[in-house]
């Protein structure tokens, strides 16, 4: 239940931040990416201390 | 110096060191036995079922043998599933990388040919910059609410 | 009202309490865990924080995390499109830990104040990365108006900002946006070294004095258009940060001649001239940016933060040849800090509550802001465990750590608050005679085993700074660089190798001296840390000098101690001679053997 909370918080974030910032374009990636993370496996419990990705 | 008082809720917090050791997180090992066999007879009765006896006989077979391991060599059977952990890491990392390459490809590298080819570079990476300076000029925010959001 | 902070999920994880515009505690993760730089969800911190004030999840007003989620990663969505095909591995790396667990902030957030007794919904606020910086760097200032300055690697598109305090009011009026960054240009150049970025930065800058200025020229050529307002951009074709998991790669082994160090390897004078260089560069980064944030402001004054603020060489640059009589620099002025500005500038904020500053005491209590431990809990300890100790107090307490300092030995201090930021300031510390020839190597060597040519700093009566420094005023907290006096100092021989150098005598207090004759200064006042002080009385009055060395409590790779547990074990792992827990004083000689089955060392990743 938190999570479908959660979850459609995030989504209504993302589209607000699309229509503020005229991204329409991310609304599809984060779509798909959420699909996937379903199946995704995190192998590391922290970001590496190097890079902008993290 | 001044001793402070005895705050007991920031010593049970931070440093609990005459509390009993709480258990290690993690079923205990008959549980996980169990649930192994579980699953392999369910698999084994699967392949009986689809009329599959060598299957049924080879998992059959390897519970058999699991099951042993952790009556007669339980240190064995832990090892046996530090590896099995290790082998699902792996799979895992495979199909990570399996779902989300070909979702790089599809999807981030036409984007970068769209702005190639309209001269768009998201990272103005122009060296040297072409204008006298690099700052720019911060949005200001339009009230508290603003806050309330993960985006700007 | 009662506000909590939190940073997380970059590197150097906190919490901090702020009730009704008042730091009560704030403490990074690591040193709860035990991993260096802990980037996992503080739920210790903030479990110890709601302790500290006798709160639950349930009393709290309102969470504000340090940064916008959703636009950091939008800019990470827009790198991969600036980068593709280039940045695959980065994107299969990254993307899982976005998806899984960056994205999901706010149910992170609501479980962990659920453990904590929360039962309702908390008010949750993201103010921006550098925001939060500027606001850990201005509201705890001492100063009613001010410039502020952040700068950092990156947040959310900002790396450097240029704001305005005011009152109860912080405004960012400019920025610099990704990939131009000086933090990034730092740690690329802290990497080629072989140090590790966001933990090597420090080395890099104490490596700095011990080369020559050789490739300044090629970085302005080739790395960097440097505006006069102290802008700049890169030139990303020698950067891999926007695509690998590198920072560097052939076009800065080109440049530099020959690949980058590996790391533990012997130090060559390149990597030395390549720190030296660096850090000049910086600084006239910093000085050009200082100028322009004056130009604009009008201010006297300047607050900074983020984790190039952490520079103290180029602080003390700042101070001497920049436009702004008096600088304030936040302690904790790396990521951990944004905690505590997040949570100040959701404050005045969400108030718009008056901010008091008299010009020259700020507000973050001296940076003890962590637990602390009585008596009564350190006695039970001891009692239970079994080990010697000698309880003194008062005058008593102080002369005897005094005299075992003057007496050539390493103590261990554990004692009141414990520090907030990344440095020891007295109360978990191990400390030492400056006047010692053989102290840096001893303490380097045989306590700390770390790297030979990294020096030590100093803590001294904040009345005597002026004696032994060309410094006129407090530095409580490790972020000011000044010169050894003149007339403290002796000629070096310059014809000595690196290892020589080192072990030079350079003045009469030669354990705290740079071979550059520096020092990283940490004032002592008696208001701020009262113990810490009486110590160092005593030593003034069995010496004649009120300094001694002060180095964080910790070993290599190990965050610094918080617990005397901790401390204990820390002693008996290495060649310490004495510890102090609260008013207990253990000496090695009398502890029963410590018997470990697996070398200890293993426990920490090298930093």
């Amino acid at each position: 239940m938190r999570f479908f909370r959660h979850l459609l918080r995030l989504l209504r974030e993302f589209g607000l931040f699309a229509w503020h910032n005229k991204a329409w374009w991310i609304i599809p990636i984060v779509i798909m990416l959420l699909l996937l993370s379903g199946l995704i496996f995190v192998g590391q419990s922290a970001a590496p201390f190097i890079y902008t990705f993290f | 110096m001044k001793s402070p008082e005895s705050n007991s809720s920031v010593r049970d917090v931070v440093w609990p060191w005459d509390h009993a050791p709480t258990a290690v997180s993690g079923r205990p090992l008959w549980q996980r036995v169990l649930i192994q066999m579980c699953v392999m007879g369910a698999i084994a009765g699967l392949f009986f079922l689809f009329d599959k006896p060598g299957m049924t006989y080879f998992i059959g077979g390897l519970a058999v043998i699991f099951l042993l391991l952790a009556i007669l060599a339980p240190l064995a059977y832990g090892r046996k599933e530090a590896w099995l952990r290790r082998f699902a890491i792996w799979v895992g990392s495979a199909l990570t990388h399996l779902l989300l390459l070909p979702f790089y490809w599809i999807c981030f590298v036409p984007a970068r040919l769209i702005l190639s080819v309209r001269r768009i570079d998201p990272m103005a990476r122009e060296f040297p910059a072409p204008t006298d300076t690099c700052w720019h000029a911060h949005s200001s925010r339009q009230g508290k609410d603003t806050y309330k959001r993960q985006y700007s | 009202m009662k506000i909590l902070g939190i940073s997380a999920f970059y590197h150097d994880s906190a919490a901090a309490l702020v009730i009704d515009g008042e730091i009560v505690a704030a403490a990074q993760e690591e040193r709860f865990t035990r991993i260096k730089h802990d980037a996992a969800f503080p739920s210790q911190a903030v479990r110890y924080v709601l302790a500290e004030a006798g709160l639950s999840g349930n009393d709290l007003d309102a969470v504000a995390f340090y940064e916008k989620p959703l636009t950091k990663f939008h800019r990470i969505l827009q790198t991969h499109f600036s980068v593709a095909p280039r940045g695959w591995r980065s994107f299969v790396m990254a993307m899982p830990l976005w998806l899984k667990q960056k994205l999901w902030i706010p149910m992170e957030i609501e479980a962990a104040l659920e453990s904590c007794g929360a039962t309702r919904e908390i008010p949750l606020y993201f103010p921006e990365h550098h925001e939060s910086h500027a606001a850990s760097a201005f509201y705890p200032s001492p100063f009613e108006r001010a410039a502020i300055l952040t700068l950092d690697g990156v947040g959310e598109w900002a790396t450097t900002t240029i704001g305005h305090g005011q009152g109860n009011d912080v405004k960012i009026l400019e920025e610099m946006r990704f990939p131009h960054s000086l933090g990034l240009l730092y740690s690329a150049f802290t990497y080629f070294c072989g140090f590790k970025v966001n933990s090597g930065e420090y080395k890099l800058m104490g490596l700095a004095p011990y080369g020559e200025p050789r490739y300044t020229e090629t970085i302005y050529e080739h790395l960097i258009d440097l505006k006069s307002d102290g802008s700049f951009v890169l030139n990303m074709e020698y950067f891999e940060y926007l695509s690998e998991l590198t920072m560097t790669g052939a076009g800065f082994e080109r440049l530099f001649g020959g690949p980058a160090r590996t790391a533990e390897s012997e130090l060559t004078q390149r990597e030395m001239d390549l720190a030296r260089s660096i850090q000049e560069v910086t600084e006239e980064v910093v000085l050009r940016m200082a100028r322009h944030a004056h130009q604009r402001t009008g201010e006297s004054a300047l607050c900074l933060a983020g984790g190039v603020a952490l520079n103290c060489v180029s602080n003390g640059r700042l101070l001497r040849e920049g436009p702004f009589d008096t600088l304030w620099i936040q302690p904790a002025a790396g990521d951990a800090g944004g905690a505590v500005g997040a949570a100040l500038c959701m404050w005045h904020t969400l108030n718009d509550a008056p901010r008091s500053a008299d010009g020259i005491h700020d507000s973050m209590s001296g940076a003890y802001l962590g637990p602390e431990f009585s008596d009564s809990d350190i006695e039970q300890f001891l009692q239970a465990k079994g080990y010697p100790a000698t309880q003194m107090t008062g005058a008593e307490w102080a002369d005897e750590i005094a005299r075992r300092v003057d007496e050539q030995q390493v103590v261990g201090l554990c004692h009141g608050r414990m520090e907030f930021g990344p440095r020891a300031l007295g109360n978990r510390s191990i400390i030492g005679d400056a006047r010692s020839p053989q102290m840096q190597s001893v303490m380097n060597l045989k306590i700390k085993y770390r790297e030979s040519f990294r020096p030590f700093a100093p803590s001294c009566l904040v009345e005597r700074v002026s004696d032994y420094f060309e410094l006129d005023e407090p530095s409580p907290y490790m972020l000011l660089v000044a010169q050894v006096r003149p007339d403290r100092c002796v000629a070096p021989d310059e014809s000595a190798s690196l290892r020589d150098r080192i072990h030079q005598v350079r003045s009469d207090v030669p354990a705290i001296t740079h071979v550059d004759y520096s020092a990283r200064i940490q004032t002592v006042d008696r208001t701020t840390n009262p113990a810490y002080y009486e110590i160092l009385k005593a030593l003034e009055k069995r010496t004649g000098e009120g300094i001694l060395i002060n180095t964080s409590f910790n070993v290599r790779g190990e965050p610094i101690v918080c617990t005397p547990e901790d401390a204990y074990r820390c002693f008996m792992r290495t060649e310490m001679d004495a510890l102090v827990l609260g008013s207990f004083i253990l000496d090695k000689s009398q502890q029963p053997e410590w018997d470990e089955k697996d070398d200890w060392r293993n426990d920490f990743q090298l930093d």
